[in-house]
């Protein structure tokens, strides 16, 4: 097993390291380095990229636009998710219409919110909020539905105070559903506000629109340094939410 | 004791909606505040739904000039970027999900890489994509392959890896050949979960597709909805959007009429 894991991660960095020499190998030769930067070219550009100001500037507001989103995402959707869970009249009547909107492609909605705020922060924070938002809901309600009463009985049954029954049989049941939930909306909240920003044609408007300046302006070092970053904080992200969404069900085995 | 059922029981039987019956009166509500309010909001934010209706109208009746070939040709177009890219989308899902069945070292290799490149929002390599292939319907076809592929491969994946192996052998005991094994047995165990996967696939296909007209290109409903929304045609940027969001539906509901029908859970 030991070898196999072992034989596993080597092949692993070998498939990363052929991407990178195949690539390294056919810019110049088959494909324009105009169009396709070198990966020898990259670490410089990201050095570059990150000492400048216009990169420090659309970081800063593209942070600012996800955890505003990503904060009103939780608060709402946990806040909405807690009440459609537990009433038993509005969860049969909301549900539908948001599980209606979820399955829609969002996206192209997004000149609704460009009308309604114009070329601004609201309208790439609140595209973000409107991405993030329904995972969280949905899966808080899926949390709190399937909350299984048996192990509240029991609890009672033996004796645990009705704050005790809370915190020891109804949260650790809800929590797991609901991280997935947090996570799944953690990406759709990135998806949300990088779209909005590469529609929206404004001066400093976060990594997204400097994707696609980059792009227009055939600047390809840099735009690939800019799809790296951005890449790594969402693995990254992804990665540790993750891990908290393993530690919470947990007790399930 | 399940919640909310006290209540219930004070409120008169007469005044009691069900649920179902609540779903209508608020969508029929909704539609009459939209249509009420819209004028007192600006109409260029939130056309009224006659006006959109209207619109719709006109466009299906060529009374809208549309750039670069009509309305229909736009509409034709996507389809075509979608149905090709589908067809790209399973060939790469079902190659990556045999690729990882055929031995287990390749799968504990791929499934962790695969699972990283899917946390990545995949619009941000759009840009690469159309300097590299050029902002013709070649983009958005690999934009929609990129959506598409990983929920068709990891569902294909799933699907056959968590058949019984029992039922495998029991059908080679009773002398089944490779064919029919794989027919009668590995093909409609692992149907539900492949074809959920195809749908997801479907989905994230016409979103790729759509989403990379928005952002650069000139035709296609997703160049149609940045067209009017940049001149401000707000009733038929809503007509647009419907026409991009029926597409989708009509889609999923395709599968989902496939699965009712021929899928056995």
């Amino acid at each position: 097993m030991n070898r196999h894991r072992l034989a596993v991660h080597i092949l692993q960095i070998c498939v990363i390291i052929f991407v990178i020499v195949a690539l390294e190998y056919s810019v110049g030769r088959w494909i324009d380095p105009m169009f396709l930067a070198a990966p020898s070219s990259i670490p410089r550009a990201v050095a570059g990229l990150v000492a400048s100001t216009d990169f420090l500037k659309s970081f800063w507001i593209t942070t600012l636009e996800l955890l505003t989103a990503y904060g009103l995402s939780v608060v709402i959707g946990i806040g909405l998710g807690l009440i459609l869970g537990w009433t038993k009249y509005l969860r049969p009547v909301l549900s539908p219409y948001i599980l209606a909107i979820y399955s829609i492609p969002k996206m192209v909605l997004f000149p609704l919110f460009l009308l309604g705020f114009g070329v601004s922060f609201n309208a790439n924070m609140w595209f973000g909020f409107f991405h993030g938002f329904f995972p969280i809901v949905i899966n808080t309600i899926a949390g709190v539905r399937d909350v299984n009463p048996l192990l509240i009985n029991a609890a009672k049954s033996m004796g645990a105070s009705t704050w005790q029954t809370f915190r020891k049989a109804v949260i650790p049941q809800i929590v797991p559903t609901v991280m997935t939930g947090l996570r799944l909306g953690m990406g759709s909240t990135f998806i949300g506000v990088l779209v909005a920003e590469m529609f929206a044609v404004s001066e400093h408007a976060g990594l997204g629109y400097l994707l696609t300046l980059t792009a227009a302006q055939f600047q390809t070092p840099k735009m690939y340094a800019v799809i790296l970053l951005i890449s790594a904080v969402t693995i990254l992200s992804n990665q540790t939410l993750l891990i908290f969404e393993r530690r919470a069900s947990r007790w399930r085995v | 004791m399940r919640p909310g059922r006290h209540w219930r029981k004070t409120l008169p039987n007469r005044l009691y909606v069900p649920p179902r019956v609540s779903i209508v009166i608020l969508f029929v509500v909704g539609l009459f505040v939209w249509e009420m309010g819209s004028g007192r909001i600006s109409t260029v934010l939130l056309s009224p739904p006659s006006e959109i209706a209207s619109a719709f109208y006109r466009i299906l009746s060529g009374g809208v000039s549309i750039p670069g070939g009509g309305f229909f040709h736009h509409v034709e177009i996507t389809l075509y970027e979608i149905l090709a890219s589908y067809a790209v989308a399973i060939a790469v899902g079902v190659l990556i999900a045999f690729t990882m069945l055929a031995s287990k070292l390749l799968e504990d290799v791929l499934e962790p890489l695969l699972y990283v490149f899917h946390a990545i929002p995949t619009i941000i390599l759009y840009p690469m994509i159309y300097l590299i292939v050029g902002l013709g319907s070649g983009s958005k076809i690999a934009m929609g392959v990129l959506m598409g592929f990983f929920p068709i491969a990891m569902n294909t994946l799933a699907g056959i890896r968590e058949i019984d192996k029992l039922w495998v052998s029991a059908a080679k005991c009773m002398g089944a050949n490779f064919r029919q094994v794989a027919l009668k047995v590995i093909l409609p165990a692992s149907a539900p979960v492949v074809v959920t996967g195809l749908r997801m696939g479907l989905a994230g296909c016409i979103i790729g597709v759509v989403v990379a007209e928005m952002i650069a290109g000139y035709a296609g409903i997703g160049w149609l909805i940045d067209w009017s929304s940049f001149l401000f045609q707000t009733p038929l940027l809503y007509s647009f959007i419907v026409v991009a969001i029926i597409i989708a539906v009509a889609g999923n509901g395709l599968y989902m009429l496939l699965e009712n029908r021929f899928v056995k859970r």
